[in-house]
């Protein structure tokens, strides 16, 4: 379930990560039109950038499909998100039952735009002060020009109701991709969860958990990204 | 209840080379070489597959990479002082050249969002139950009688009673930058049905005849 923003994002996507052992040279539009897992037209329409037995990637519509041997990625920049969901439930659910995986992640990226540097650096100053940095905090000077925060992450581990080894990291950073590199922020939430040793030798755990805490995943991320956007507006009244 | 935007949305190909977009740092310099459509030289898929092998470090592998602040990346320090030696590389054709845009590339944010099941399907409309999902609604609480016209031809061709879809009302960003609103109706491809999931299904039906509420 997700819920709006308070700032539009000028970039917004969300992907889902897997860590385990895949086959990249079968994961072609092709493979994934044969399986009806995307539209007839996809396999002339896609732009495959790259199919080697090492590494896949090729865009699709709603889609960005990146496959290495130790990882698949698929990432989308077009709401609804949650047809990356239904799409790794059905390639892993459904094709490649026997892929083992040993964990994934969940992941929403947003950048958006503050209003001004002067508000950008009153949320970096807000997460990272620089006051604390005794001497030095005069060299890091008044303004995110002279020095600050360039990246913070914060760490949750082991969230109550996933197998032990999870983890929701959440990074927020100034923009350099919107606003000129001087009036946006973004903020990435990562919500990592490990499969147990004895259930990573196939897709089942991951299928299964994937399926019961996707909408969770993408609610409680939405929550922690409104809520570093609040402090864009704190830092606007100031 | 009738959708704002009486046009059809297409999916747009968004000539997607989100690794350039969307995340940087180190290990998005690893998404950079797969993503690339036809990185320009040999070398640079080369080191592209190099640094793909590697080791994350910090964050949890799945994560998806930062963006790359230049200098200010701890992953890309630990590059920089030469922590790790790309290991041989198997060689590759040579692909084109290709210029990276310089615009964003399209994305579709959704300020509204429904899920909704359809009830009944006539000649130019169909009818449904909306959950919203942007208020956080878990039981369908709207109708809505919604235009054929509104559902793509492969859509519309496939849809019956009870097929499940999402409507999204959002904002459209071109590469150019302009901001166009959007109304998308996008009829979901759910994984089949297991005997687990009745049950499960099941369970959850009699948890909530039992709860206080109901």
């Amino acid at each position: 379930m997700s819920r709006a923003l308070r700032i539009e994002p000028e970039i917004d996507a969300a992907s889902i990560v897997l860590l385990g052992h895949f086959n990249p040279s079968i994961l072609t539009p092709a493979w994934f039109v044969h399986h009806c897992l995307l539209p007839a037209d996809a396999e002339e329409s896609a732009k495959l950038h790259v199919a080697h037995p090492e590494v896949t990637s090729f865009g699709a519509e709603w889609l960005e499909l990146h496959a290495r041997q130790d990882r698949f990625v698929a990432e989308t920049k077009r709401s609804p998100h949650i047809r990356i969901r239904d799409l790794v439930l059905r390639v892993f659910g459904e094709h490649l039952k026997h892929t083992p995986i040993s964990a994934f992640g969940v992941n929403r990226v947003v950048h958006y735009r503050v209003g001004g540097p002067q508000t950008r650096d009153s949320v970096c100053r807000t997460l990272a002060p620089t006051g604390v940095w005794g001497a030095w905090s005069d060299a890091l000077g008044a303004s995110g020009e002279q020095g600050g925060m360039t990246s913070l992450t914060m760490t949750q581990r082991n969230p109550s109701g996933r197998p032990p080894g999870g983890r929701i990291n959440v990074t927020v950073e100034p923009s350099t991709r919107i606003g000129k590199g001087r009036d946006g922020i973004y903020v990435a939430v990562n919500d990592h969860y490990a499969i147990p040793g004895e259930d990573a030798h196939s897709s089942v755990r991951m299928v299964d958990l994937l399926s019961r805490n996707y909408e969770w995943s993408v609610k409680h991320s939405e929550g922690l990204i409104d809520q570093v956007m609040s402090l864009s507006q704190e830092g606007a009244r100031r | 209840m009738t959708p704002v935007s009486g046009r059809q949305t297409r999916f747009s190909l968004a000539g997607l080379n989100s690794a350039r977009d969307v995340s940087f740092g180190e290990e998005r310099e690893s998404i950079r070489g797969l993503g690339d459509p036809c990185p320009d030289t040999p070398e640079r898929v080369r080191a592209a597959i190099g640094r793909a092998r590697r080791e994350s470090e910090g964050l949890s592998r799945t994560a998806l990479p930062e963006q790359s602040l230049p200098g200010s990346s701890p992953a890309l320090h630990s590059r920089e002082s030469g922590q790790h030696a790309d290991p041989p590389i198997p060689r590759f054709p040579l692909f084109p050249p290709i210029v990276p845009p310089s615009r964003p590339l399209p994305s579709f944010h959704a300020l509204q969002e429904w899920e909704g099941y359809v009830t009944d399907i006539g000649a130019e409309n169909f009818h449904a139950r909306l959950v919203d999902i942007t208020a956080g609604a878990s039981i369908d609480g709207e109708e809505a009688r919604i235009p054929l016209a509104e559902v793509s031809d492969e859509d519309a061709g496939r849809m019956q009673c009870g097929s499940i879809f999402r409507w999204v009302i959002g904002y459209e960003r071109s590469m150019g930058g302009a901001r166009k609103r959007v109304s998308q109706i996008v009829f979901r491809d759910l994984p089949a049905l297991t005997r687990k999931d009745i049950r499960d299904g099941q369970a959850w039906a009699q948890e909530v005849l039992a709860s206080p509420n109901s």
